[in-house]
């Protein structure tokens, strides 16, 4: 004898609607966290398009090799801040996870819940930031080149641009969506009642 | 005929380790509770209440033993199929209401039906009728850190009766409330029960839900030391020594 139910369904217009409200409501800690992508997103990118400029430039220096070593460096702080911060995210609502069991949340629509969330942060930071990166990547070779000699030859490489654009975004929503991936996938594992009963 | 049974509990042990040392939270327990019964747990705090409550909402595993719902053993259900059971069949309200903070009453009331896969104008439909059933028709979209206690825990009942489960289990919903409050808390509880009979699993320390139960078994030390119907309770000094 067994009990014909339907499994639980989480469709991802409220996946994304309760992630959103989150944010929303969790407005202080979501701008910390965008903070923390933006920086590092934005010192990659400027440092890309910096060479990429000098390149197209054919200029006789090119970046030097220290400052690649850097941009990792502050993409592996970026990821240790957002790591963090996800982790507090998380375990802030271990409590909540434990209700959304208890209503019959299965633990892939928790981690999904938890990916929504940190997708959305991923995709604002990694845009605002690669934006921010590549304008001051730019402005930064106006002090060698004049205005006039640079604005074409960017013109002609904006595909170029572009795709450096495309590729700091989609290293954000990667970065943010592994650093969120780890602990949700932790707390989601709980069984509901030792999730009822954390205390934070 | 033979009456309907939503809960069987059969030498229901549950040990949890602390550190190296076995503590026994539930130390056998033996229970039936028909369809549409308003059940209460009566007992002091530590005496195993939400672990029993727990092992009857499938929210954790008995050490021995089985629990049986609608006659299905909990135990042949996988990790899916329980959480099946706990969307459709099985209404929770908690001491600490945890309602989702970040989103209104409605939207809380809702959550269930998202599960059980209902469009979003049924949802809102059904939401919008149950939360004017337990009187909150004008804290439609008030979040819960703009709702009073007893607010909350009957935004809660909503919540626990949206999804038309076949049983409630409320662990101690009166412990967080003032008195007056916390009895039109249980008082809506029995009258929800009634209309639409569900069964009703309520655990609590607060003698005056003797009056509002069908029966009571009183927990001590992870064992039932009786089960009465609400006539034959007669109170000894020992049960008044709780908490």
């Amino acid at each position: 004898m067994s009990l014909d139910l339907p499994e639980p369904h989480f469709p991802l217009s409220d996946v994304l609607y309760l992630s959103f409200s989150n944010i929303r409501r969790r407005f202080f800690r979501s701008v910390i966290t965008a903070l923390g992508i933006i920086l590092g997103i934005a010192f990659m990118s400027a440092l890309l398009t910096n060479s990429l400029t000098l390149g197209l430039m054919r200029a006789e220096t090119g970046v030097e090799a220290y400052q690649y070593w850097l941009v990792g460096i502050s993409l592996i702080v970026c990821f240790g801040g957002i790591t963090n911060s996800m982790l507090m995210a998380v375990n802030e609502r271990v409590k909540e996870i434990g209700v959304y069991k208890c209503i019959g949340g299965l633990d892939s629509h928790i981690v999904r819940l938890f990916i929504a969330e940190a997708l959305m942060l991923g995709i604002l930071g990694g845009t605002l930031g690669s934006f921010i990166g590549i304008s001051m990547g730019i402005a930064i070779n106006l002090n060698r080149f004049s205005f006039e000699d640079l604005y074409p030859v960017l013109m002609e490489n904006l595909s170029v641009l572009i795709l450096l654009f495309g590729f700091c975004l989609v290293i954000s929503v990667a970065l943010t969506a592994l650093a969120t991936f780890i602990p949700a996938k932790r707390a989601a594992n709980l069984s509901p009642a030792e999730a009822l009963r954390y205390e934070n | 005929m033979t009456e309907e049974i939503t809960i069987r509990m059969e030498n229901v042990k549950k040990i949890f380790m602390m550190g190296t040392e076995e503590v026994q939270a539930l130390r056998g327990i033996n229970l039936q509770i028909p369809r549409g019964e308003f059940h209460v747990i009566m007992g002091p705090s530590g005496s195993g209440k939400t672990t029993f409550l727990n092992m009857v909402g499938a929210l954790d595993v008995p050490t021995e033993g089985e629990v049986y719902f609608e006659d299905v053993p909990l135990s042949s259900l996988n990790k899916k199929q329980l959480a099946s059971l706990r969307s459709y069949k099985i209404g929770f309200i908690f001491q600490t209401f945890n309602l989702v903070p970040v989103i209104t009453a409605l939207e809380n009331v809702s959550l269930p039906l998202v599960f059980q896969n209902y469009s979003r104008e049924e949802r809102k439909r059904r939401a919008e009728s149950i939360l004017k059933r337990v009187g909150l028709g004008d804290r439609l979209n008030h979040t819960p850190d703009e709702l009073s206690g007893g607010q909350q825990q009957r935004v809660a009942i909503a919540r626990a009766l949206a999804g038309e489960p076949s049983l409630i289990l409320a662990d101690e919903p009166t412990g967080n409330l003032d008195l007056a409050t916390g009895f039109q808390i249980v008082e809506l509880l029995r009258e929800l029960c009634q209309e639409t009979g569900v069964t009703v699993i309520n655990s609590t320390h607060d003698l005056k839900l003797i009056d509002i139960a069908d029966r009571i078994s009183w927990l001590r030390d992870g064992e039932i030391t009786r089960t009465q119907e609400k006539l034959d309770v007669s109170i000894t000094a020992a049960d008044v020594r709780i908490n």
